[in-house]
């Protein structure tokens, strides 16, 4: 557009956009780093056990021996705080991965194969969209019960529309694409085409997607628990302490407010990588 | 094709949607494991208490009975009796809808006040500080777990400033109290939401203002002022309206949340304690008015879209 090699003032602070991005996305890395360290390294962080009940300690305010305070049993909120972080990870990561992995496989499918399966796959995906995410999972949580397992099929199976639309989308313009033409052409089967040209294509647009419907997923863990149908006391849950802690608000409101802040720390750090990639990949979004 | 005939196409083509859905949902709720009959009678009804009320609401005839029966009574407006109130599951409706409409209505309200004067704000200041900071509190806004959002809300306006009463939903006939019980809740409800209208508002204004006739109308001598409010912004609001659709499934996800933090009467409580009491045809009944309004709704876009976008033809 400018011939001159002097930025102009509009460029300028377009690139001081970009690095504020890069920034941004950068914090989104340490955060999430952190939670996953949190995670791993759960039990031996915890300066009390998370599950030991302690009468004469019912309800105590912050203080230095328990520096989150503690709940109505007595038990430590930063351990259980800190113990929630790996059943939170651990159910949102796995059911995006397996929601991903499910939902791109079909959504390839249907739309590079199109046809009979493709409208059926669209009405379904239709169909399942037109529930909250949070409506379907008290949905399935009610049909199936509320084990850990039955958790993450459940919010696998609120995501994996969303996947299946989006690279079902990209499939489609694929598909008239040269390369791909080309590989038809030469008598390549369909699925290698499928394996070969199509799923590489399309597989780094729909992982940012997957980092920012992680958040989505850890979300729908928190507020399923948080309505008594997610992960089950005695274990902690940040959406179950949250709830627990409604009732005597007044009294005890530290039993709500750090088990939040720990979702939204980790929710926001995956918005932030997520935003931060997808500008990175796709210029068109970065305006 | 005129744009009746498209309304009408539309509109029945959103029929068999609506009868998947309400066949899908009495199928599921029909598998939930566990007896309706125990569930609503305890574990230590006698077996003839049990026959009978499964005689009653006919749980023992074969499942394709029970389906026509059904749909024959919905067509009718019967939507049966609560296993657990055995109160008819239309009159629980009737009772609850009102607190639940207050609320999505007043977090639309929020949204749409909130979310697209930041938009057409953050366009017009793309790349400054103001943009940036506005980036972050909208990332913010969309990372916050509703039902997070309320706890802190409450702790704030309702505890420490005591500006609004704590919990439930006050009394409906009373306008300034339900106006006074609505604040905050509508207020959750609406941030989400209002940040993401941001985002689109934002990058739909950037869109438009780099499009040529912008460009004539300044060229030609037209205020900014002008250029920014009335010309960009018209054409911007046009995708702002078809996402307004979307966040209606988010509306209603917000709205279950905040009723059970507010301890606000409701669709949202009236699900939650169905599940646990495994009330089906009640959880049957607020799932399915949910999804019709859904489908509602985006009809309406639908058609309000192709009304108010020359563009776009009713192919």
């Amino acid at each position: 557009m400018t011939t001159s090699t002097v930025p102009t003032k509009k460029a300028g602070r377009k690139q001081r956009s970009k690095l504020f991005q890069n920034q941004l996305a950068r914090i989104g890395l340490i955060g999430i780093g952190l939670m996953l360290l949190i995670a791993f390294f759960g039990p031996a962080l915890t300066p009390h056990d998370p599950f030991k009940q302690d009468l004469f300690n019912r309800l105590q305010a912050p203080s230095q021996d328990f520096l989150l305070g503690t709940d109505q049993y007595g038990r430590d909120v930063l351990s259980r705080t800190l113990m929630g972080t790996r059943y939170s990870l651990l159910i949102g990561f796995s059911s995006a991965l397996a929601a991903f992995l499910i939902g791109t496989a079909l959504g390839v499918l249907s739309g590079y194969v199109g046809g009979r399966l493709d409208q059926v796959m669209v009405e379904v995906v239709n169909v399942m969209m037109i529930f909250p995410g949070i409506l379907l999972g008290i949905l399935i949580v009610a049909v199936l019960g509320s084990s850990f397992t039955n958790l993450i099929f459940t919010i696998t199976l609120i995501l994996i529309p969303r996947f299946v639309r989006v690279s079902r989308g990209i499939a489609i313009t694929l598909k008239e694409r040269d390369f791909i033409l080309a590989a038809e052409a030469l008598g390549q089967k369909r699925t290698r085409v499928m394996a070969q040209h199509v799923l590489p294509n399309l597989v780094s647009e729909v992982l940012v997607m997957a980092t920012l419907w992680t958040s989505t997923a850890i979300l729908a863990e928190a507020g399923l628990s948080f309505l008594g149908l997610g992960i089950q006391p005695p274990l902690p849950s940040w959406g179950g302490m949250i709830r627990d802690g409604i009732d005597i608000i007044q009294r005890a409101p530290w039993l709500s407010v750090y088990p939040g802040l720990a979702i939204l720390i980790t929710v926001l750090s995956l918005n932030l990588i997520g935003d931060g990639v997808r500008d990175a990949i796709d210029p068109r979004l970065s305006n | 094709m005129s744009i009746f005939s498209y309304i009408a196409r539309r509109t029945l083509l959103a029929i068999p949607t609506v009868l998947v859905i309400v066949t899908l949902l009495f199928l599921l709720v029909r598998v939930i494991p566990g007896d309706a009959a125990i569930a609503a009678l305890g574990e230590n009804a006698t077996e003839e208490a049990l026959a009978a009320l499964r005689n009653q609401f006919g749980l023992d005839r074969p499942l394709w009975e029970q389906y026509f029966e059904y749909m024959g009574n919905l067509l009718q407006g019967d939507l049966g009796v609560s296993l657990a109130t055995r109160r008819p599951v239309g009159s629980l409706l009737a009772a609850n809808y009102q607190y639940t409409l207050d609320l999505m209505l007043g977090s639309l309200v929020v949204a749409i006040v909130m979310g697209i004067p930041t938009g057409i704000y953050s366009a017009v200041n793309r790349g400054r500080a103001a943009d940036g900071a506005l980036r972050i509190v909208s990332l913010l806004g969309i990372s916050t777990p509703p039902f997070y959002l309320g706890v802190l809300l409450l702790l704030l306006f309702s505890v420490q400033l005591s500006w609004f009463p704590v919990l439930g939903a006050g009394d409906l006939s009373d306008p300034v109290e339900r106006l006074k019980y609505l604040v905050l809740p509508a207020i959750t409800g609406g941030i989400g939401i209002a940040s993401y209208l941001t985002r689109v508002t934002r990058s739909a204004m950037l869109n438009v203002l780099g499009e040529d006739y912008l460009r004539t109308a300044v060229s030609k001598g037209v205020r900014p002022h002008m250029v920014t409010y009335k010309h960009a912004l018209r054409n911007a609001l046009i995708p702002v309206v078809t996402v307004i659709g979307i966040y209606v499934t988010v509306l209603i996800g917000n709205a279950v949340l905040i009723e059970i933090v507010f301890s606000r009467p409701g669709f949202g409580r009236l699900l939650v304690g169905s599940v646990l009491q495994r009330d089906y045809y009640t959880i049957q009944s607020v799932m399915a008015v949910f999804a019709m309004v859904v489908v509602v709704t985006n009809l309406i876009i639908d058609i309000v879209y192709v009304a108010i976008d020359p563009r776009v033809n009713y192919g």
